[in-house]
């Protein structure tokens, strides 16, 4: 896009967008986003949440900025957030595959639909995030939609695994081929036992009642999920369910240029289409009330009242 | 409702936090104002930040910094030049041009939204370069420079070569990171017309030739009180800062410089989450941007209210 045409852009986007960066109370300490509302009653909203590298609310490359001003556009609402301790928000980091930030998702799902007064809710998130976002949606039945960046079942965050490294070192001193080998060996080896079970049992619950949009990077760390994605398809007919491959690896968390234009666009049309598909099957629309009481987190007034008024 | 939640006290560490919408020339922004509960100082300080990735890796750094200096009681705004983080234009590509554009326009809202007599400015990496670039211009009587850039081209050496070391360590896995081009032949990429994406970042010959061109040590003369940080492994002091010391010495500064070192100060401006200890990731950086804020607030605290026992840093 030009930059002429995308300053045309952004300016019919201040008429239609409105932007409220807020602190969310959260325990004892303020998480804090930045919620976008669309100028109509929103036909839902999205929570984007981040990896555990300290990423802002904005995500990489602005890639969260650029989605939740394209949803705002389609009339859907969005809450991006930063984790405990990273940004601009308070308390001390606590993030790991085994300790998720959940109550915090759930904390922010839950304010994201009452201040928008919106019904239908959509997760978008990569690495921990999309990891904690598919714990949290276990416990957030108005959750219809999900994007999932980099679930990566087989990854572990571990400091220090002297053997693994010693391994991986000596392996570096044969010929590639056979390094390429014993790695393969290893992989198979993961695949095959346990691990990344938990990661997909919970695809597999969520998978029953939710779209799910699944991007992987071609990576030893995706395991068997792609036929695990195959089965899941199959036994769940009623649903949207895919998953597609990203050329980035989470390593290099959306430096491909392409890879940022797919991310934001892919996400962009599949809440459109999840939101506009279930609002035309069920007859119901916007939001035009809170799902969750709103005194709980601040004065009991709705966003929809607040922009109407 | 969204709007009272714009804001919030901590009590603990008697400071109270403001996102503010700041209108430039740009187009709008977001800042944080952060703010002492108690009677504030009579100067106020500007965080500019860094450019690229560097922007979200010193973010921690920054928010130290602010609510470091607002619990002593100094007036703190950071805020997102247009391009990054919830600004306003959405394709915009940021440049040095609009870092340096943007920057005076913030201190104006700095002094409008605080009244503060005086201001500072701080920076780290790049963002010391844009504090050192502007402080003339803003009529800033203090700078604080962490791990500053001092000449553009060394500093555009670093972020090539990060290039290449993230191909090297994935195998080239995206189209951008494919092209035959070595790292040593970036340069001439560039100097030819061509783009290179640099971790993401699209790097113009423009940009090229703006950030090459920066070189603190000439300057415009700035006759305030700097405090020059280095951040390194070891204690030994960097020739480069050493001469931007001396240079802001001739031109009329008085400057006073100190090393924070510590185990992970090799990745300043780089990503710092990491597992630290079993499952658990956390900020490997916490330490040395503590070291960093208590000594921008001894320094600050004793320009404002005179030496204290504790001594200062020269």
């Amino acid at each position: 896009m030009g930059r002429r045409e995308g300053r045309r852009s952004d300016e019919r986007r201040r008429e239609q967008v409105r932007e409220y960066p807020v602190f969310i109370p959260c325990e004892n300490k303020r998480i804090a986003a930045v919620v976008t509302v669309p100028e109509e009653a929103p036909e839902g909203v999205v929570l984007f949440t981040t990896g555990g590298g300290g990423t802002l609310r904005s995500q990489r490359f602005r890639l969260w900025t650029r989605a939740a001003r394209q949803l705002a556009d389609r009339g859907i609402a969005s809450v991006r957030m930063e984790f405990a301790g990273v940004g601009d928000s308070t308390g001390d980091v606590a993030m790991g595959f085994r300790n998720l930030p959940v109550d915090d998702v759930v904390r922010v799902a839950e304010f994201a639909m009452s201040v928008t007064g919106a019904r239908r809710l959509g997760m978008c998130g990569n690495c921990g995030g999309a990891r904690a976002s598919l714990k949290a949606a276990a416990s957030l039945p108005t959750c219809e939609s999900m994007v999932l960046f980099w679930l990566k079942p087989l990854a572990r965050t571990v400091k220090g695994r002297p053997f693994l490294t010693t391994a991986v070192r000596l392996g570096q001193r044969f010929p590639r081929p056979l390094n390429r080998f014993a790695k393969h060996l290893y992989w198979r080896r993961q695949a095959r036992s346990r691990r990344g079970n938990d990661v997909l049992e919970a695809l597999r619950s969520v998978g029953r009642s939710k779209d799910l949009l699944l991007m992987e990077t071609r990576s030893k760390l995706v395991g068997d999920m792609p036929r695990f994605v195959a089965e899941l398809k199959a036994n769940n007919p009623s649903h949207r369910i895919e998953m597609k491959g990203i050329d980035s690896t989470s390593m290099q968390a959306f430096q491909s240029l392409a890879d940022q234009e797919v991310a934001v666009t892919s996400v962009v049309e599949w809440f459109e289409r999840s939101f506009a598909t279930r609002a035309s099957s069920d007859g119901a629309g916007s939001g035009e009330g809170a799902a969750v009481d709103a005194s709980e987190l601040a004065d009991g007034r709705s966003l929809q009242s607040e922009l109407r008024s | 409702m969204l709007r009272s939640l714009g804001t919030f006290s901590d009590p603990s560490l008697g400071i109270t936090e403001r996102f503010e919408i700041l209108q430039l020339s740009s187009g709008w922004t977001v800042g944080v104002l952060s703010a002492p509960l108690g009677e504030a100082q009579p100067v106020g300080w500007l965080i500019c930040h860094s450019f690229g990735s560097e922007q979200w890796h010193l973010h921690a750094t920054e928010v130290a910094l602010a609510r470091a200096l607002a619990a002593k009681g100094f007036p703190v705004l950071r805020f997102h030049c247009q391009g990054y983080g919830d600004s306003e234009q959405t394709d915009f590509a940021p440049t040095v041009t609009s870092h340096l554009a943007d920057t005076p326009e913030a201190a104006a809202h700095l002094r409008s939204l605080t009244g503060v007599g005086e201001i500072g400015l701080i920076g780290a990496r790049f963002g010391a370069a844009v504090a050192r670039l502007t402080a003339a211009d803003v009529g800033a009587g203090y700078l604080v420079l962490v791990d500053p850039l001092v000449r553009g081209r060394r500093y555009l050496r670093q972020l090539l070569r990060s290039r290449a070391i993230v191909e090297l360590t994935n195998d080239g896995a995206t189209e951008e990171s494919r092209p035959d081009d070595p790292a040593s032949d970036l340069h001439a990429v560039l100097r030819s017309g061509g783009v290179v994406n640099v971790r993401g970042f699209a790097v113009t010959p423009s940009l090229y030739e703006a950030m090459n061109a920066i070189d603190l040590t000439q300057a415009a003369p700035w006759g305030g009180s700097a405090l020059v940080i280095q951040v390194s492994r070891g204690p030994r002091p960097d020739p480069s800062l050493t001469e931007l010391g001396s240079r802001l010495e001739v031109s009329g500064a008085t400057v006073a410089s100190t090393i924070v070192s510590g185990q992970y100060a090799a990745i300043f401006g780089d990503g710092h989450f990491r597992p630290v200890e079993g499952d658990e990731l956390a900020d490997a950086l916490v330490d040395v941007n503590g070291e960093i804020a208590d000594a921008v607030v001894r320094w600050a605290g004793e320009r404002v209210d005179g030496p204290t026992n504790e001594g200062g840093n020269k």
